[in-house]
């Protein structure tokens, strides 16, 4: 990648990021520039469902977790996604089926031969 | 007439006595694919003879949830084919990009103050609803994962999908759960008075 490209892509980044962090450019330009955050973040974020569900390899979870480690921003936002993620788990509802319904549904199978075929 | 003194339970016994402890989970599901009692009802019961009919094939042993689930999306889709009715499922617009955690910090509620402030003052229903809004295709992940607790590995061959599919349908389903809750805690005034009770 050449260098005119690089800042492309890295303008490009700042530009995603700004939304998604809740902050200016400038302030994204300025947490670049102090070692807060950096464009790989983006590459490790894609990766936060996985590494939430633990749906990655040992490699890849652990690789994860080195980059959290070292990057508050991160650590955060993930925290954050995973702090969601717990609630909607917890408190969503789950209805049972009623119990007539249940009934009547195993009714119909039992005492039934193999079908044929 | 002979009567039949067999000791062998009835086909239909060992299936009844199989998919017994499943019913509530494909009920679930069924509810949340059709939205509404009597059509998940019929899709619960057409799942289940569909799974009565192929039963020979089921391998003892391996996942009967997720073997009845398979069966149930078939089931679904087949019924599209021939009703030429269709879902809503995601569209472009669909891939918007959105962040809980920026909207958050853009509104100046501490990311950390979330549970607190926001989430624990949305109500159940609320999170029911808001998955109820998702195009079926991201709704089947997120209900699959996060009400019924199956791996990637899993709703990939329930759904007969890459895994890949289910990875990319569950992030973008997540981000839209998020937008809706964020909807409701804005419209709800959820937001204001956390706003409120932070400059307090």
């Amino acid at each position: 990648m050449s260098d005119r490209e690089a800042r492309a892509a890295t303008r490009a980044w700042v530009a995603a990021a700004a939304p998604r962090l809740g902050v200016s450019e400038a302030t994204v330009r300025r947490w670049i520039r102090a070692g807060r955050l950096n464009p790989s973040c983006r590459d490790v974020y894609g990766s936060v469902f996985p590494y939430l569900d633990r749906e990655l390899s040992t490699e890849e979870q652990a690789a994860v977790e080195r980059h959290i480690a070292a990057c508050p921003g991160c650590e955060e936002h993930f925290g954050f996604d995973g702090a969601v993620l717990r609630f909607t788990r917890q408190r969503v509802p789950r209805p049972l089926i009623q119990a007539e319904l249940q009934e009547r549904l195993l009714k119909s199978f039992r005492g039934r031969a193999a079908p044929e075929g | 007439m002979p009567t039949c003194t067999s000791v062998m339970p009835a086909a239909g016994d060992v299936f009844a006595s199989e998919i017994a402890p499943h019913l509530h989970g494909l009920y679930r599901m069924a509810l949340r694919l059709t939205q509404e009692e009597q059509s998940a009802q019929d899709l619960l019961q057409d799942t289940l003879e569909r799974a009565f009919l192929n039963f020979r094939r089921y391998e003892p042993g391996t996942n009967i949830r997720a073997w009845l689930l398979r069966i149930m999306s078939n089931v679904r889709i087949s019924g599209f084919r021939r009703s030429s009715r269709r879902p809503q499922t995601s569209s472009l617009d669909d891939t918007e990009e959105f962040s809980l955690y920026g909207a958050i910090r853009g509104e100046g509620i501490a990311p950390l103050d979330v549970e607190s402030a926001v989430l624990n003052r949305i109500g159940e229903e609320t999170i029911l609803t808001a998955i109820d809004r998702l195009p079926e295709d991201f709704r089947t992940v997120v209900v699959l994962s996060d009400v019924e607790g199956f791996s990637y590995k899993e709703m990939a061959a329930i759904l007969e999908v890459p895994i890949g599919t289910v990875t990319s349908r569950l992030y973008r389903g997540r981000q839209q759960l998020q937008r809706a809750l964020w909807e409701h805690a804005r419209d709800a005034g959820i937001l204001a008075d956390a706003r409120r009770s932070k400059s307090a």
